[in-house]
């Protein structure tokens, strides 16, 4: 318990003294990786339709990104591909979006807060090592949240963000 | 001193000890409480209710699913969807397995092996395709409804568990309540306790400082006060100093108690404070003595002093069980800078007046003059000599005759003082020296001496076979205030074997200035003793002349002031009216000082018998008195046969008589 303080307190210090979150996560812009292309795809509603979205086209479409991070749920070091969350909803025109509600095939529910995708290169994962998730994997898109380097991020609130078997993602406006 | 310090330092030293100890075992008892507390808290709340119930909804889906299939559905779709349903099952479980950590309960590993179960069994009915065998479907349920029951067992454990975790927190919070609030307590009963001491340690700092320079009883400066006072003296307008002294201020704690001493004192230090020292300074100088210095500006003497006396006549009684003290003061007063140059000078100064005030007879005030240290000087050197006069032997008696002119014989003599210096070779007479000696204890050992003095002369005589002849000495008033007296006439009687009657003691008005109980019972001691009380002086005080006669002299001394009046008219009546008075109680009358013929003309006629004075005998030492006494005796003899013989009057004869006493001095 005190060794977690400590350590929460020794990676906020560690934060403040670096320059920005940017450079300090594990976050990193790729090339798209070879192999094969994921096949899945979810749900966009933008407040009034729906729209189906593939992610070999949101690959396409967008400046990929690698995330190697610890998580919520797992001591184990991962390694994911995809979009930023932020790039995603500049793609998608919905800057103006208070927060993305994202569901989940197993009727999980979560909403991701515009501040999220402003403050920290939240990733929408497509490939996990390179490939495409697999459903045993809990894909096939997963919020990523950039856990190392950003220790602000491990509470439970950010934990419950991290939704995966994604299956529809609503932009939430507040009014 | 060091012992006490010591003391102190390793009572200090133990205290420190203790302290901490009690601090790091309280500290360490609340650290191990906490610490349980905290072991009892359960630590997978938070995904617990959100995965058990997508855990329960994936398993109904699934149930759900399988009764669809079993009625028969046989397509693609119906694979695509029940594969999917695995893969959720799979990841349903496999997040359960993480999010579990260690702390579970063991029914848990229950869930999680029953899950796989129902995960093989699931893969195996996907794999195998439609159409699906209902034997397969079969299986799939039993596991399905193995995996509920143990999912129910788990979350009756998780129940039992948090309901045990909530009462041993409720149970170790109670506890943990009652020592934080003792705690607090405590705390704040120590915080009080320091601060208390705090707050005591400037109070009694403040009034170690204050008594530093006050009086504990009056709260009057103290000397100590009055010499920083004094130290800061430069450049002040004049000032006038009083010693006060609180007369028969012994008495009062003897008779009252020193609870009424006090009071007295404290009495005299606020009416110093409030009223005649309101300016200046007010200082219990010690004892019975205070001192006030009060500026004057330019005012005269004498003004000063009614200054002073008016704030005197304002002095505090004091309230006692059995009425009022007044209370006495004597003072002394000088002026600084025009007295002395120095308050030290001023203060001897006051010192030398206060003495001479007491001197004077105590209850007054007096005001520093030269002329009185010069009068004191004389005055102390006169004690002092007196003092060895006494103790050498130069003091003694000589006795003057005292006749009685109708039978012709003496009838005593009287005993005076003589102090003859052998130094100077001077005489000094008793006028300059025994006023002195009665302003202090001297008087009481003159006249213990001159007690003495006359039973030794009267036993010589009665050695020597002679007629006894009675003496009479005096007694200073003020010895007749203690309760010493009789003892020391009785001692002196007995020392000699002398009989009581032969002695006559005479006193004057003064002893009765003194209503006390003390003189009452001296005066009849005496009287029971059988000696003679003579009332000398009589007609010159100012007392209560019935009071005087209540004492029953058996003789009244007339003073020879009256024998001298001029006018002779008032000679005869009130010469008269006294005789008549010591006649009416049944005393003698003996009249003083006479010294010509005409006295003795005057005295026969008026009827008066008994004389003494220079025209019979002068004073004269105790081998002469037998032969004056036989030869003044013979010539009256002598006188009285002649005048039977010539048929002379009687105060013819007496008149003749008188060359014959003239002779024997």
């Amino acid at each position: 318990m005190a060794g977690a303080v400590l350590r929460t307190l020794w990676a906020v210090a560690l934060v403040g003294a670096l320059s920005g979150p940017a450079a300090a996560d594990g976050v990193q812009p790729i090339t798209r990786p070879d192999g094969p292309t994921p096949t899945g795809q979810f749900v966009w509603n933008d407040g009034s339709k729906d729209h189906t979205l593939s992610l070999a086209a949101l690959e396409e479409a967008l400046p990929m990104v690698q995330v190697t991070t610890a998580s919520h749920y797992s001591d184990e070091v991962e390694t994911f591909q995809g979009v930023l969350l932020r790039d995603l909803v500049a793609h998608l025109g919905a800057e103006g979006a208070d927060g993305l509600e994202v569901r989940a095939t197993d009727a999980y529910v979560a909403t991701v807060p515009r501040a999220d995708w402003s403050n920290w290169d939240v990733v929408l994962a497509t490939r996990q090592d390179g490939q495409p998730i697999l459903p045993r994997k809990r894909g096939p898109a997963r919020i990523v949240y950039p856990l190392d380097g950003n220790p602000e991020l491990n509470t439970n609130d950010y934990a419950a963000r991290g939704v995966w078997l994604i299956s529809r993602i609503t932009a939430v406006r507040s009014n | 001193m060091a012992r006490r310090s010591a003391t102190v330092r390793l009572a200090a030293g133990a205290a420190a000890v203790v302290y901490v100890a009690v601090t790091v075992t309280a500290a360490f008892v609340t650290w191990r409480d906490l610490s349980a507390t905290e072991e009892q808290l359960p630590r997978y709340g938070f995904y617990q209710i959100r995965d058990l119930r997508f855990a329960f909804a994936d398993v109904t889906n699934l149930e759900a699913t399988l009764d669809l299939l079993e009625t028969g559905v046989e397509s693609p779709a119906a694979l695509a969807v029940l594969s999917t349903l695995s893969d959720r099952f799979f990841v349903r479980f496999d997040a359960l397995r993480f999010v579990g950590g260690t702390d579970r309960p063991p029914e848990f590993d229950r869930v999680l092996a029953e899950a796989s179960e129902v995960l093989r069994h699931l893969d195996a009915l996907v794999s195998a395709g439609a159409p699906f065998h209902p034997d397969r479907i079969g299986t799939v349920r039993e596991s399905t409804d193995r995996l509920l029951a143990s999912l129910a067992g788990y979350v009756h454990a998780v129940e039992q568990e948090t309901d045990r975790s909530i009462a041993l927190q409720h149970a170790e919070f109670g506890a943990l309540k009652v020592r934080v609030v003792v705690s607090i307590l405590l705390l704040s009963a120590l915080v009080a306790g320091v601060l208390a001491l705090l707050l005591a340690h400037r109070r009694d700092s403040a009034r170690l400082r204050v008594a530093m320079n006050e009086d504990a009883l009056t709260r009057l400066a103290n000397r100590r006060a009055f010499s920083e006072w004094i130290a800061a003296s430069e450049g002040r307008p004049p000032h006038a100093l009083i010693l006060l002294d609180v007369d028969d201020f012994k008495p009062v704690n003897d008779h009252h108690g020193h609870d009424v001493g006090d009071r007295l004192l404290t009495a005299v230090g606020d009416w110093l404070r409030q009223d005649l020292a309101q300016e200046g300074i007010a200082v219990r100088w010690g004892g019975d003595e205070f001192v006030a210095v009060v500026p004057v500006g330019k005012i005269s003497r004498a003004e000063i002093m009614a200054r002073f006396a008016a704030a005197l006549a304002r002095r505090p009684r004091l309230k006692v069980d059995e009425g009022e003290i007044a209370v006495s003061l004597s003072g002394g007063v000088s002026l600084w800078p025009e007295d002395g140059a120095t308050f030290a000078e001023i203060l001897l100064n006051a010192d030398i007046a206060l003495y001479e005030a007491k001197d004077l007879g105590k209850g007054r005030t007096v005001m520093f003059e030269p002329e009185i240290r010069v009068r004191r000087t004389r005055v102390d050197s006169m004690r002092d000599n007196l003092r060895r006069a006494i103790a050498e032997g130069h003091l003694r008696l000589l006795w003057q005759p005292q006749v009685d002119l109708l039978r012709r014989r003496m009838i005593g003599a009287e005993g005076l003082l003589r102090w003859h210096d052998p130094e100077t070779g001077a005489m000094i007479p008793p006028a300059e020296f025994i006023p002195i000696a009665e302003r202090s204890d001297l008087i009481l050992e003159i006249d213990a001496f001159v007690l003495d003095a006359a039973c030794a002369t009267l036993a010589r005589w009665d050695r020597a076979g002679a007629d006894p002849i009675r003496l009479s000495v005096n007694v200073s008033a003020r010895h007749f205030q203690r309760p010493t007296l009789v003892r020391t006439v009785a001692d002196a009687l007995e020392r000699h074997g002398v009989a009581p009657a032969y002695l006559e003691i005479e006193i004057t008005e003064g002893v009765f200035l003194a209503d006390s109980p003390i003189v009452r019972a001296n005066l009849a001691h005496l009287a029971g003793m059988g000696l003679r009380l003579a009332l000398d002086d009589f007609g010159t005080g100012y007392s209560n002349v019935a009071y005087m006669m209540r004492m029953r002299p058996s003789l009244v001394k007339i003073d020879r002031s009256f024998l001298r009046e001029p006018d002779l008219a008032a000679r005869d009546k009130i010469m008269g009216s006294l005789l008549g008075l010591a006649e009416s109680i049944g005393a003698e009358t003996l009249v003083e000082g006479v010294e010509t013929a005409a006295d003795l003309a005057f005295l026969t006629n008026a009827g008066f018998r008994r004389v003494q004075g220079f025209l019979f005998a002068r004073p004269m030492p105790e081998e002469d008195l037998l032969a004056w006494r036989a030869s003044y005796e013979a010539a009256g003899a002598i006188v009285q046969d002649a005048a039977r013989r010539h048929g002379r009057t009687h105060a013819a004869g007496l008149m003749r008589a008188i060359p014959l006493a003239s002779e024997a001095l």
